[in-house]
């Protein structure tokens, strides 16, 4: 069967004044899979997603997110693509209810299902109850599930997740681990960074590891444990090699004398 | 109070105001940066100002005129830099949330109330240094003509007192607002929210009122035939000095010396009272009614916008009556209304046998406060997004669209407002029902186009960033938008000044002709603002 292509990235390059944030990215994203990008702060993680998002222009390359180009059609990406920054921005003056109301209708959302809808992602995030306050009020990890069930109600076929799990507490990680995968299989593709290895190792179909705004190395768990010829390591231990950072011990020595 | 920790405090609240300033965020570069620009600007000023008036007045006053003019600016001075440290600390710093200013520094170091008021004073007489400088070095070149330099040195003297009086009162409404705020934290409900904002509302407008001299002055003259009533203003006393000591009665300004000492020894001790009282504000976490989720179309809908349009109005409506920073904003235009009702005796404003001219004044303060508030909402309409921005544009919203849902939500708060003074205007000067109409067009036609032009200079000069700004738009951006607002008004009523001025149409001819060039001005603006949103979008985040 062939595979088919939801997002695919051919050359892309974008630079920051002197810095170059991503360079000659080349990533093609499956439909209905789970995409990691891993990298150490600064390796070009958020600024690729928002390039895929068409929030940022690249300097070079090609972008297709399932037949559109952000740059000529932003309206119709963004009509599919559900987005979570790194750190959700909510409207604190609004409750939690009226900024998810807000959201719906600024998607779109048909009028019909979307109470239905946002009370059955409150009830699932455990926010049933607390609907009626003000996000000024919220916790990091409420806000957190808060920008999560925006992203997710007007039924994206693509997901932009900017660390989501950060902030969560370990049930409120579980139930979103468990609904991206159950969205996988309804076919909705997920891309997302995170700085941990354990959730990248039982989440997703791919990883690619990004370094400098480099790609370094580029499939599923197991292979780039086969790649780094480290079979039996762990995640962890395949990133730290990749990008150069496995003498980790030997800064702590230091340190610690 | 510990004088060493006030003024470090002074020095971390001037950088960091220093450096709030920049347009992207980020730290601006060169003299802009440092403090020390302030320090530069004021003896600069007070010699620029000092020598213009010398060789711009020393040729063409006679000296008694010099004399009385040097008076009523030393008499004046101590009560304006009042006002003046107090409206400067509301326009800048008031806006601030309690998160973003005080509480931890409060909370977290070994410092005392009274240094932290201490040092937040000497930062606001920083701040409002080079505009005092300004003042007094015209007073002094007026005094240096007149010869009549001793009541110039009390007068500055006593300016200073002014100044610091103005930052202390900021400190006080600081800490009511907080005390009000907090109050609410409890009841929850939209009856709360708006109770909140309309005292919020209150406590600047009635604090910045008692710190204004004419205001003060219209209120003695209400209580009493003269102003003989004048002493029992403690705000004026500062002034009173400078006036017994120019006639000459030393006893008397020593008494007023004396009470006013009083006044600032009673006004700092209420502020830090008050901080350590309020200061630190309470997490306020309301509690909304259920929020109703219509399957129609609804109000706006059947008005034609479209779902996502008719959602960023609601949320700026919403954002209007529940946002701390929008109390300053509306603020401004109800000082302004007040000061129209104070200016006019009420006897006069509903005798219908009055003649029109006579509540001409009121009329036309009523239509400036309209298009002040107007110019506020229309100008931060973007900027009010902050970081939150980022919501709009991962949405599926063009620049169109936002620039029709933001020039609604400026424009829907303000037309209320136009039609009830309408109304107004048409109980108060008799007029009939035809150019009662063409009046409400003429007037939404001119809120247009200052929506329209503001809303492009708010784009343009948007903060969207959060931590520790004050303000939604940039300095620069205020003055441009204020003065763009001014010259739309005036480029829009041109052609009334054909019938007014030179008599060369008629009053219809003159309508249309006015109708037309402000359709041309919104016309105009529209195209700017949206070219301004789309370059928003294509920025890059």
């Amino acid at each position: 069967m062939d595979r088919e292509i939801a997002v695919s990235l051919r050359g892309v390059s974008r630079s920051f004044g002197e810095t170059r944030a991503v360079s000659s990215l080349d990533l093609e994203i499956e439909r209905g899979s789970i995409h990691g990008l891993l990298g150490p702060n600064g390796s070009g993680k958020s600024t690729t997603m928002k390039m895929v998002m068409g929030l940022l222009k690249p300097d070079a390359g090609v972008i297709d997110v399932y037949g559109k180009d952000p740059q000529r059609d932003p309206i119709g990406v963004k009509r599919i693509v559900g987005y979570v920054p790194e750190t959700p921005r909510l409207y604190e003056y609004l409750t939690g209810l009226e900024y998810l109301d807000f959201v719906a209708d600024v998607y779109g959302v048909d009028p019909e299902v979307k109470e239905e809808r946002i009370y059955e992602f409150l009830d699932a995030f455990g926010l049933d109850g607390r609907e009626n306050e003000m996000i000024s009020g919220y916790s990091h990890g409420m806000k957190q599930k808060t920008a999560l069930i925006g992203a997710l109600l007007h039924r994206p076929r693509l997901l932009i997740l900017d660390e989501p799990l950060g902030g969560l507490d370990p049930k409120s990680a579980r139930i979103v681990k468990d609904i991206l995968q159950r969205l996988s299989g309804e076919g909705v593709t997920t891309i997302f960074s995170t700085h941990i290895m354990e959730i990248a190792d039982a989440l997703c179909d791919r990883i690619s590891v990004l370094y400098n705004g480099e790609k370094l190395g580029e499939g599923s768990p197991a292979e780039l444990r086969e790649m780094a010829g480290r079979p039996r390591s762990t995640l962890e231990e395949v990133f730290l090699m990749l990008t150069g950072a496995d003498d980790v011990a030997e800064i702590v020595d230091a340190l610690m004398g | 109070m510990n004088l060493r920790n006030a003024l470090r405090l002074a020095r971390i609240f001037s950088l960091s105001a220093s450096r709030a300033k920049s347009d992207d965020g980020g730290a601006p570069e060169g003299l802009a940066s440092r403090p020390v620009t302030n320090l530069i600007a004021s003896p600069i000023a007070f010699i620029l100002a000092a020598a213009f008036t010398c060789l711009v007045m020393g040729s063409k006053m006679d000296a008694f005129i010099l004399q009385v003019l040097a008076l009523q600016f030393s008499v004046f001075m101590p009560a304006f830099t009042m006002f003046m440290s107090m409206v400067y600390s509301l326009m800048t710093e008031f806006s601030k949330s309690g998160e973003a200013t005080s509480t931890d520094i409060v909370n977290w170091l070994p410092i005392q109330a009274g240094d932290f008021v201490a040092g937040s004073v000497l930062t606001t007489l920083y701040f409002v240094s080079p505009m005092a400088s300004l003042l007094l070095g015209f007073a002094f070149g007026i005094s240096f003509l007149a010869g009549s330099l001793g009541i110039w040195v009390v007068g500055a003297f006593v300016s200073v007192l002014g100044c610091i009086l103005g930052a202390l009162a900021l400190e006080i409404a600081r800490g009511a607002l907080n005390r009000a705020s907090g109050a609410f934290s409890g009841v929850g409900g939209q009856g709360a929210v708006i109770l909140r904002m309309v005292l919020s509302v209150a406590i600047i407008v009635a604090i910045s009122m008692m710190f204004n001299f004419s205001m003060m002055m219209r209120v003695v003259a209400w209580f009493s035939s003269g102003l003989a009533g004048i002493r029992f203003v403690p705000v004026l006393w500062p002034s009173m000095i400078v006036l017994e000591q120019a006639s000459g009665n030393t006893y008397g300004a020593a008494i007023y010396a004396c009470l006013s000492g009083l006044l600032l020894a009673a006004v700092y001790i209420a502020s830090v009272r008050v901080r350590e009282l309020y200061w630190a504000p309470a997490p306020v976490s309301l509690k909304m009614k259920p929020v109703r989720m219509s399957r129609s179309r609804g109000f706006l809908g059947t008005l034609g916008f479209d779902s996502g349009e008719a959602a960023v109005i609601r949320k700026d409506l919403k954002s209007l009556l529940r946002r701390r920073e929008m109390a300053a904003i509306l603020a401004i235009p109800v000082m302004v209304l007040l000061m129209g009702f104070m200016g006019t005796p009420i006897d006069m404003l509903m005798d219908p046998s009055a003649p029109y001219e006579s509540k001409s004044t009121f009329l036309f303060q009523c239509a400036f406060a309209v298009l002040v508030l107007e110019l506020q909402l229309a100008l931060n309409a973007v900027g009010q997004e902050r970081e939150e921005f980022i919501n709009l544009l991962s949405a599926p919203m063009d620049a169109g669209q936002l620039l029709k849902a933001k020039a609604s939500s400026a424009l829907l708060p303000a037309l209320p407002v136009l039609a009830l003074l309408s109304i107004l205007v048409s109980l108060l000067a008799s007029i009939d029902a035809v150019t009662m109409i063409a009046l409400i067009l003429l007037g939404g036609t001119l809120l247009a186009a200052v929506t329209t032009v503001e809303l492009a200079v708010g784009a343009r000069y948007a903060i969207f960033t959060s931590s520790g700004r004050t303000r939604f738009v940039t300095q620069e951006g205020t003055i441009i938008g204020m003065l763009l607002g001014m010259a739309t008004v005036g480029a829009s009523l041109s052609p009334f000044a054909l019938h007014f001025i030179l008599e060369y149409v008629s009053i219809p001819i003159a309508y249309v002709l006015t109708l037309g060039t402000t359709l041309v001005v919104a016309c105009f603006g529209l195209r700017v603002a949206r070219r301004e949103l789309e370059e928003l979008y294509e920025y890059n985040y």
